[in-house]
């Protein structure tokens, strides 16, 4: 399983985060983690800021390669818009991150780098298993290659997905989503 | 309007097909070029060197990020625009420019600012195609959306024009087709009306109804006039017989006599029946006194019970209908008659009774009686029982069709209890008067002058009475003077009051009886004559009125008059008793 090791947390603080996490279990959206993510150590690749209860840096998430690398590896191979023939990518399941981040949004803002921005919003990120992905056919992907993380959805394992709306949703050189 | 539907169909697919990701990713590449631009700018800008490794990274990523968006994209993205020359030459001049300066944007090399300052104002121009290619989809697609609205505008009013048309056919048609139906309505009544009539003139045709209608009128109408020769056929039969002294000759004298008695009748059955046919006869409702009636039935048959060797028996019971009285006479004398001709022997009885609220009148014979098969014939008109060889002394046939005839005029149930050998009882069921008025009505002018061969009556001397005869027909004239004249009277003979009164100023000569017909000539009336004639001698003269009017209506007018009623034809022996009894009451 995961293994957040332990870092630094002050005494009063259990107290309040233990009667948070308790009241966060009432809650039937099933938010499973009781602590918030170690704060980043190397370069941050993503910022989830918004709506959420679980922050690790300030009132936001903060996630580096390293933390990323934790979280169980999703991966799949599909077709995308932009490239030839099918490409396999490992990732991150959106709906962990939201977990993880303590919140579970109906919609979020995804800003990739070029400051394209693009709201996503539906239940298509709750059934499926859309990611965000780090690896494209096992090698890291730069700037050029539309990385280093990117929206990727299952097009080819769900043909339904397969939406202008979804397409659009895939956002590449992500660097930011805020929650709502 | 359905090919606008289409054209609009079709322009909403091609606006369409300029999707959302087309204009987002100009709007990007737009965006890109400017970062990079700009980027390079601050590069050249900044003095400190920890502030310009920075920004030297900062423009590497953004030709990075440019990269990316030309040469992983712009395939996907660009869609149907790739078909625009100015996006075909903008891809080729962004993919040289990228290739161009990619050597340049190396973290270790230090590029001259010479050449990024080119770099930087070469995008700055890709920078802005890329904009004028995204305004001109702009206008293109607000080009489309106008021609949508203007389309969608054309359609509301063809739709709007269609669908009042279509009101407008509708309700023509409509209207139209209510006319038609209409019409159709209109020549069905018709259609059906002329049926109708057709069908009741050919009915009519066939039973001879139209025939008999005219008849009726006729009859009706002539009924005066035909009379007026046989009055005097009696009259002057009267006086013949006085210059017949052979028994044969007075043996045929008595045939004639019966002829023209014959005649008579016939005339009157007839008559009578036109005019109920015609429906000109007018009733009258009155109270009537019973007894009066049956007095009356008395006087009139009881002679002729006596000869035939038959009872008349006639009860008296009080009581009081509501009627009129000339047809119900007519009808009592009719039934009367009939049993009278046709019993043999025995008694014919008139009684009256009540039942409930109705008066039953009864006339009952011991005669032979009717088949029950022939009920409904007798009333038939000149169908006779027992009278094959049509012998007239039993009448016409016509008494009973008369009978039912007034019955129904009347309203008056009429029963028949008759079957051979068991007599016969006619039963006739009226209104009973609800109440009994105190002045009972007065006797009919008709009682006191109708036949009444009393026999207690002794023989008539006229001679000497001065007598007025005014009466506009000659012969009537003629034949009642000579009459009388045989009856050493002093006739006078008028045709008109004027004349009457010329003669008696003339001649100072003034009447002691005034006979005068009711119907002179000028619509003057036989009782306004002895008015006239009273008053130019200032004495009441004593006056009767002879009359061929048998109308109700005229006879009413005359009995009202007040002066003695006789009918045309007048037997001349009722006419001589007539003047008598006169006399005798003058006297």
């Amino acid at each position: 399983m995961n293994n957040w090791g332990v870092g630094t947390r002050t005494c009063c603080s259990r107290m309040t985060r233990a009667i948070v996490t308790l009241a966060i279990l009432c809650v039937p959206t099933a938010v499973s983690y009781a602590d918030a993510l170690p704060a980043p150590e190397g370069p941050v690749l993503l910022r989830i800021i918004g709506n959420l209860s679980l922050p690790n840096v300030g009132d936001e998430l903060h996630l580096d390669k390293q933390t990323l690398n934790a979280f169980e590896a999703v991966s799949f191979s599909t077709h995308t818009v932009q490239s030839e023939g099918p490409q396999y990518f490992t990732g991150v399941r959106l709906s962990e991150l939201f977990k993880a981040a303590g919140a579970d949004p109906d919609s979020f803002v995804a800003t990739g780098i070029d400051d394209f921005k693009f709201t996503v919003t539906g239940d298509d990120i709750r059934k499926y298993p859309v990611i965000v992905a780090y690896r494209q056919n096992g090698k890291d992907m730069s700037i050029r290659q539309l990385g280093p993380l990117r929206i990727v959805y299952p097009f080819d394992d769900f043909p339904e997905l397969k939406t202008q709306k979804n397409e659009a949703s895939a956002v590449w050189q992500l660097v930011e989503l805020e929650l709502q | 309007m359905f090919y606008l539907i289409i054209e609009i169909d079709q322009t909403r697919k091609q606006l369409q097909k300029d999707g959302v990701q087309e204009f987002n990713f100009i709007l990007q590449i737009d965006h890109n070029y400017d970062t990079l631009a700009q980027s390079i700018v601050d590069y050249l800008a900044a003095t400190d060197t920890p502030g310009k490794a920075i920004l030297k990274d900062n423009y590497i990523l953004r030709y990075d990020i440019l990269y990316s968006s030309i040469r992983m994209v712009s395939n996907a993205w660009l869609g149907h625009l790739s078909e625009l020359e100015t996006a075909q030459a903008l891809l080729v001049d962004s993919n040289r420019f990228l290739d161009e300066y990619e050597p340049l944007m190396r973290p270790e090399i230090t590029a001259n600012p010479a050449e990024l300052d080119r770099m930087k104002t070469q995008a700055r121009s890709l920078a802005h195609r890329v904009y004028e290619i995204g305004l001109n989809m702009f206008e293109h697609k607000s080009i489309v959306r106008d021609n949508i609205s203007r389309r969608m505008d054309d359609l509301y009013d063809a739709f709007w024009i269609f669908t009042l048309s279509f009101l407008l056919a509708t309700l023509l048609t409509i209207a139209f087709l209510s006319t038609l139906s209409r019409r159709a309505e209109s020549l069905t009544a018709d259609a059906r009306q002329t049926r109708s009539k057709l069908s009741t003139a050919l009915d009519e045709l066939t039973t001879g109804d139209i025939e008999r209608r005219a008849q009726n009128r006729f009859m009706a109408a002539a009924s005066h006039d035909l009379r007026q020769p046989l009055h005097a056929l009696g009259l002057y039969l009267s006086a013949l017989k006085s210059h017949v002294s052979s028994e044969r000759g007075l043996s045929i004298l008595a045939n004639v006599n019966r002829s023209a008695e014959a005649l008579n009748q016939l005339l009157n059955s007839m008559l009578d029946l036109s005019k109920l046919d015609a429906g000109v006869v007018d009733v009258s409702y009155e109270q009537l006194g019973l007894d009066a009636l049956f007095e009356h039935l008395h006087r009139t048959f009881q002679p002729d019970a006596q000869q035939r060797a038959l009872q008349l028996d006639i009860q008296f019971s009080g009581l009081y209908v509501y009627s009129d009285r000339v047809l119900l006479e007519r009808i009592l004398g009719n039934l009367v008659g009939n049993a009278l001709t046709y019993t043999l022997e025995g008694t014919i009885t008139v009684s009256a009774r009540v039942a409930g609220s109705q008066a039953v009148i009864s006339v009952s014979d011991t005669g032979p009686g009717i088949p029950l098969q022939e009920h409904e014939a007798i009333f038939n008109e000149y169908y006779q029982l027992q009278n094959p060889e049509r012998d007239r002394t039993k009448g016409l046939g016509l008494g009973l069709s008369i009978v039912k005839r007034l019955t129904r005029l009347l309203n008056i149930d009429l029963n028949i209890t008759s079957d051979t050998g068991r007599g016969t009882d006619f039963e006739l069921q009226l209104r009973l008067s609800d109440t009994v008025s105190e002045t009972a009505p007065p006797c009919s002018a008709l009682d006191a002058v109708e036949t009444g061969k009393d026999p207690a009556i002794s023989p008539i001397n006229l001679s000497g009475l001065s007598i007025l005869v005014i009466d506009d027909e000659h012969d009537v004239r003629d034949g009642t003077a000579t009459l009388l004249k045989q009856q050493n009277c002093d006739v006078v003979m008028a045709d008109s009051p004027e004349q009457a009164c010329e003669h008696i100023v003339k001649n100072e000569w003034i009447p002691e009886l005034i006979i005068a017909d009711y119907r002179l000539r000028g619509d003057m009336t036989g009782d306004t004559a002895i008015e006239m004639v009273r008053e130019e001698v200032n004495m009441d003269i004593p006056a009767m009125i002879i009359t061929g009017d048998t109308s109700p209506e005229r006879l009413r007018e005359a009995t009202a008059s007040g002066f003695p009623l006789l009918h045309k034809p007048v037997v001349a022996d009722d006419l001589i008793a007539a003047i008598a009894t006169k006399r005798g009451a003058q006297q």
